[in-house]
């Protein structure tokens, strides 16, 4: 026996309306008992919902999906009821007393969904963009990315690539008379083609990949110069202590803002200077840390002068901007070409504004559709190492079965994106398109 | 009364029930081999020939087990070839060509002298069943033998059906009576039956074959004897005979074909893919203007010679009409015709891991009754159930092969968990783990194994280590080269394509280089390698150019062996797991996998279902373990299992 699951997929709170969900096989009698109505697909039904002893629980609009035409995959409804959490919790109690259905557990709709193939994993991947994203854009492209899905993308590469692995396997388990020989240096240059696609495919990822993953920026720079306060002020909260002597901001602390529809991550950290207190210096190691993680550092200092060559080491490979602080105040000192800001007077802002920003990356000239989780660019970035690792053995003249073991992983890697690739495949292409016989 | 007790009964005396009782013998098991026709023990219905691209991995796994194809086929053989050679260790493949009488009059031999076995004719009809308890079996003329493990072997013969042209008859092997009833009895009894098709092609008269007209292949020198235990090959060996079809053949079977019973619609069972009737090839391939026929000899005492490459159900008379269009058989006369069989077959997923059916404990089928096609793959499944039936009755642990050790692991776990609905066969592609399981280290991976079951002689044993030794040797000498960047070696080096040396090089690492071989390295050493077998260098040269691709696969064994080992209770109940679709409710309870690496590979069961399977799997596993105070490590294991399917949980967040 299926379970039938119920749950609240609005928020627990007071609203004017909240949204209740069945799912399974008896998801329609229960509506129906409930409401005395029978229900058709997709016809919203305003219903007075009763108790068995016939006080009215609520008066709410339910809508009856037949499996499996629903986003579960199985019969599900959904009730549209007064907000009110007493009511909400009355209409689930009623529904979950009956026998054959319990409370759902965290994420069990969608888990049923991705059970009976409605959601691929990229597109649960895509779902994950579209309910936690921070940004708008964010929540765009998985928009997107849920409705068109990876599976055309993947259906493409993996048609090439099971074509590339028929031309070698085929080789490998059927006589030269039976399927003729292949000439090892085109079929090295179609896994080399194709590598270099999957390449460009997987390393347009990291030029947008700020878009689902933080882009993060850390204010880094000697104590009391300024930087809780300019944190404060960005991510306008009040999360960090500001306080006038040194060494006040140990722990890193992190905010994310939505700025020009990106999801930015701004930390702020403890001054990089050596102490006498032992905490603080631990407070120091974790800036140091922070430093090098981030994707942009903003070296602040109230006199423009530049890191410390410790920090300037880890600088080097990064990408940074000096930042002089207290613009306010006409501190002395090494002006440089740093960009100024006050955090009193925000003076500065709006330059600093701009230049956090990470670069707009254009989404054409992608051969395929966009990527959007790492474990997606990890797959395809082994892939297109694996097609390369073929090419190159077979250039060298090495044994067609080493030079296969890598086009069948680079097919399997392909593949699982939404999903693995059978064997049977491989032999059934074969089949269809040599004469084999003994 | 009591001569007619055994502990185990194999059913059928072809290439796997003759490896099945010779197992149980070997394991000390009493056993009766019961047949319908004792002279056509170990009979080579189809192409007398052991081994060939996928094929010969399965026969050296037979012969690592101690079993006897591969031993007789030197012993018969006429003809040896190395195929896939140059396409590397792990596809490269024996193939012996042997005579069909020889092989079948030793085989015949052997078997009625093993210890521990009677050989006996007689047609079975029926199971002896109590209480859903396995006891025995009944014969057609009444007699009963009594055992708790029956081997089901019986091939091709249950309903068998023979077609040539619009003509058909019930028909076993090749002019031998079929099975009837067998199969109705076991759909009595619950067993799923289903239908299969096969064919073979016509024998046709020596002294009709003007040889000068075909291209002559010999035997050849180079390849080892196919089992490790034969010392050296015959010295008898002869050439087959390559001719080719042209229009003319292709125009005669073209007009003919409504006369086919595959094209008539008489025969709607599946037949192979990869063996595909004459007539299929020109339907199929209509733009392939020639087809290759070999012509080989079924054996040094007969004037037959099977037409390879023919298979054909056509009538007589096309069938004589067609050969007579090839060069070198203008003359030529059939001395039986090609025929197409149908016959009924089981479905495998009715059957655990071992090859013994999940409904009747006790009752195992092997062989071309499972769906498959060649003598290897029914050999291997028959000493696998014949070692299985005996490890019953000695009440011990069954004998599982696993997918990434054997060939044998790979070709049971695809018949048990996916089933076939056409004759399967074995080919390289299907395994996952091809670079580990090659036909030159069978033995490595597998007698070990059987030597703790008690398959191995000593004498066998003893052979195997001293091969082992032979290879530790090789591979020291193989180690110890040393390249000096010496103007010589470096010539030498570019006279074979290859890159110069600039310091002291080792020879192991020239040989990983692309294309570089052993009889390339050969050249830079001073000892002489003649005294190893062409398998032992095979080997050496595998371990070594291959060693990082074999760790590596090892490592990703290591990996999936967590999820893949993820044991699934043979009674779980898969409806009380929500969230799973009645589909793969269905299939799963079907199949009832043994762990998730198996449920996975069943058709039709999406990631999906393992994952929610995983989830559920590996928490009833922590909370049982938490409260036994579990292992750290298994634990730890079963932590990322979790953890990632978690992250995937919370990914989807709360209750949308
Ligand atoms: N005039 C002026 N004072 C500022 C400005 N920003 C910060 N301050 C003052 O500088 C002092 C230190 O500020 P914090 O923000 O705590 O400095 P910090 O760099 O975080 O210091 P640590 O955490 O100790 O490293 C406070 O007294 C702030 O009021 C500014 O833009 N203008
Ligand atoms: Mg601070």
């Amino acid at each position: 026996m299926i379970e039938t699951i119920c749950a609240l997929a609005t928020p627990p709170a007071r609203a004017a309306l909240a949204l209740i969900r069945i799912s399974g096989p008896s998801a329609r009698f229960v509506i129906e008992a409930m409401s005395g109505q029978r229900m058709s697909h997709r016809h919203p039904l305003l219903s007075i919902l009763k108790r068995p002893d016939g006080a009215i629980v609520d008066e709410a609009v339910a809508t009856f999906f037949q499996g499996p035409n629903s986003y579960t995959g199985e019969d599900l409804v959904e009730i549209t009821c007064h907000g009110n959490p007493i009511i909400v919790e009355e209409i689930i109690r009623e529904i979950v007393s009956r026998e054959t259905v319990r409370p759902a557990e965290a994420g069990e709709f969608t888990r049923r969904a991705l059970a009976n193939g409605k959601l691929a994993l990229d597109q649960v991947e895509a779902l994950d963009l579209v309910l936690n994203g921070t940004s708008r854009r964010t929540i765009e492209f998985g928009l997107k990315a849920k409705m068109e899905g990876l599976a055309g993308s993947v259906a493409d590469v993996s048609e090439r690539l099971l074509d590339l692995l028929t031309q070698v396997e085929s080789q490998l388990d059927f006589s030269d008379e039976e399927v003729g020989t292949r000439d090892s240096k085109a079929l090295a240059a179609r896994a080399r083609a194709l590598s270099e696609e999957l390449a460009r495919w997987a390393g347009a990822f990291s030029a947008y990949k700020h878009l689902f993953q933080s882009w993060t920026v850390c204010l880094a720079g000697p104590a009391n110069v300024g930087k809780s306060t300019l944190f404060n002020k960005i991510t306008q909260t009040s999360k960090a202590i500001v306080y006038e002597t040194p060494g006040t901001t140990r722990d890193p602390i992190e905010h994310v803002v939505d700025w020009n529809g990106f999801p930015i991550l701004f930390i702020d950290t403890a001054g990089v200077r050596v102490s006498d207190d032992p905490v603080e210096n631990l407070g120091v190691e974790r800036a140091m840390l922070a430093i090098k993680r981030a994707d942009i550092v903003l070296w602040i200092d109230d006199r423009g002068n530049p890191p410390p060559p410790v920090v300037k080491e880890v600088l080097a490979k990064k990408r940074w901007l000096p930042v002089r602080s207290k613009a306010d105040l006409n501190i002395a000192g090494d002006l440089g070409d740093c960009l100024a800001v006050s955090a009193h007077s925000g003076a500065g802002l709006e330059r600093l504004h701009r230049a956090v920003l990470p670069e707009e990356a254009p989404l054409d000239g992608i051969p395929h559709r966009p990527l959007f989780s790492e474990r997606q660019y990890q797959l395809i970035s082994l892939a297109a190492d694996d097609l390369k690792k073929a090419a190159d053995l077979m250039d060298g003249g090495e044994y067609l079965d080493l030079c296969g073991e890598h086009i069948r992983s680079a097919a399997s890697r392909a593949q699982e994106l939404t999903g693995p690739l059978p064997t049977d495949r491989i032999l059934k292409e074969i089949f269809a398109r040599f004469c084999i016989g003994k | 009364m009591s001569a007619d007790v055994y502990q185990v009964i194999v059913v059928g005396a072809g290439h796997a029930g003759i490896e099945a009782a010779a197992a149980c013998s070997r394991m000390g098991v009493k056993t009766l081999l019961l047949t319908m026709n004792v002279d056509q023990i170990g009979a080579m219905s189809c192409n007398p020939a052991v081994g060939g691209l996928g094929k010969s991995q399965l026969a050296r796994e037979v012969d690592a087990l101690g079993g006897h194809m591969c031993r007789v086929a030197d012993k018969s053989a006429m003809q040896y070839r190395l195929l896939n050679e140059s396409k590397g260790p792990a596809v490269r493949a024996t193939r012996v060509q042997v005579d069909r009488h020889e092989y079948r009059a030793i085989m015949k031999n052997l078997v009625e002298s093993l210890d521990h076995l009677s050989v006996k004719q007689g047609q079975v009809s029926k199971l002896l069943i109590e209480n859903g308890k396995l006891l025995g079996c009944a014969t057609t003329l009444g007699q009963i033998f009594y055992a708790p493990n029956v081997v089901i072997t019986t091939g091709t013969f249950m309903n068998g059906k023979a077609h040539i042209g619009k003509m058909n008859f019930a028909s076993g092997r090749a002019g031998e009576p079929p099975s009837v009833g067998l199969s109705d009895y076991l759909s009595s009894i619950g067993i799923r039956v289903g239908r299969l098709k096969t064919g073979t092609v016509p024998r046709v008269d020596r002294r009709t074959i003007d040889f000068s007209k075909t291209e002559e292949q010999i035997s050849q020198e180079s390849c080892p004897p196919i089992s490790i235990f034969s010392e050296k090959k015959r010295s008898d060996l002869v050439s087959a005979h390559i001719a080719h079809t042209n229009a003319m053949t292709h125009e005669i079977i073209r007009s003919s074909l409504e006369e086919s019973p595959l094209y008539a619609g008489i025969i709607q069972s599946r037949g192979p893919r990869y063996c595909p009737s004459v007539e299929d090839k020109i339907v199929r391939f209509a733009d392939k203007t020639r087809h290759q026929v070999f012509l080989e000899r079924e054996g040094r005492l007969t004037n037959e010679v099977y037409a390879g490459g023919l298979s054909t159900s056509l009538p007589y008379d096309c069938q004589l009409a067609f050969l007579r269009s090839i060069p070198g058989l203008e003359r030529v006369e059939i001395i039986r015709p090609g025929y197409a069989i149908e016959y009924d077959y089981i479905d495998a997923t009715q059957l655990s891991l071992t090859l013994e059916t999940k409904e009747l404990p006790g009752l195992f089928f092997a062989g071309q009754v499972n769906g498959t096609s060649g003598y290897e793959e029914a050999a291997s499944q028959g000493i696998y159930a014949g070692i299985n039936a005996a490890r019953r009755a000695q009440e011990k642990e069954p004998f599982v092969l696993s997918r990434s050790e054997s060939y044998i692991g790979v070709m049971v776990d695809d018949l048990v968990t996916k089933g076939t609905t056409e004759p399967y066969r074995m080919f390289t592609s299907r395994a996952e783990w091809r670079l580990l399981l090659r036909q030159d280290n069978a033995d490595t991976r597998l007698l070990p194994k059987a030597q703790g079951v008690g398959l191995i002689s000593s004498k066998d044993f003893e052979k195997f280590e001293a091969r082992q030794r032979q290879r530790a040797n090789l591979r020291s000498l193989m180690n110890e080269v040393r390249l000096t960047p010496t103007p010589e070696t470096n010539a030498k080096l570019e006279a074979m394509n290859q890159a110069p040396i600039k310091t002291l090089t080792l020879g192991s690492e020239i040989l990983r280089r692309p294309g570089i071989t052993y009889s390339d390295l050969h050249r830079f050493m001073e000892a002489s390698l003649e005294t190893f077998s062409p398998d032992d260098l095979s080997f050496v040269e595998t371990e070594i150019k291959y060693e990082g691709y074999i760790r590596q696969s090892e490592a990703q064994l290591n990996q999936i062996g967590r999820m893949e080992n993820l044991k699934i209770p043979t009674d779980f109940l898969y409806e009380s797991l929500s969230g799973l679709p009645r589909e793969s409710v269905e299939k799963l309870s079907r199949v009832r996998p043994i762990n998730l690496g198996q449920a996975s590979r069943i058709s039709g069961i999406t990631p999906a279902t393992i994952s929610v399977l995983a989830i559920h799997l590996s928490r009833k596993l922590r909370m049982k373990q938490s409260s036994a105070k579990g292992t750290c490590a298994a634990e730890r294991e079963f932590d990322v299992i979790e953890e990632e399917n978690i992250t995937l949980e919370n990914r989807i967040g709360g209750n949308n």
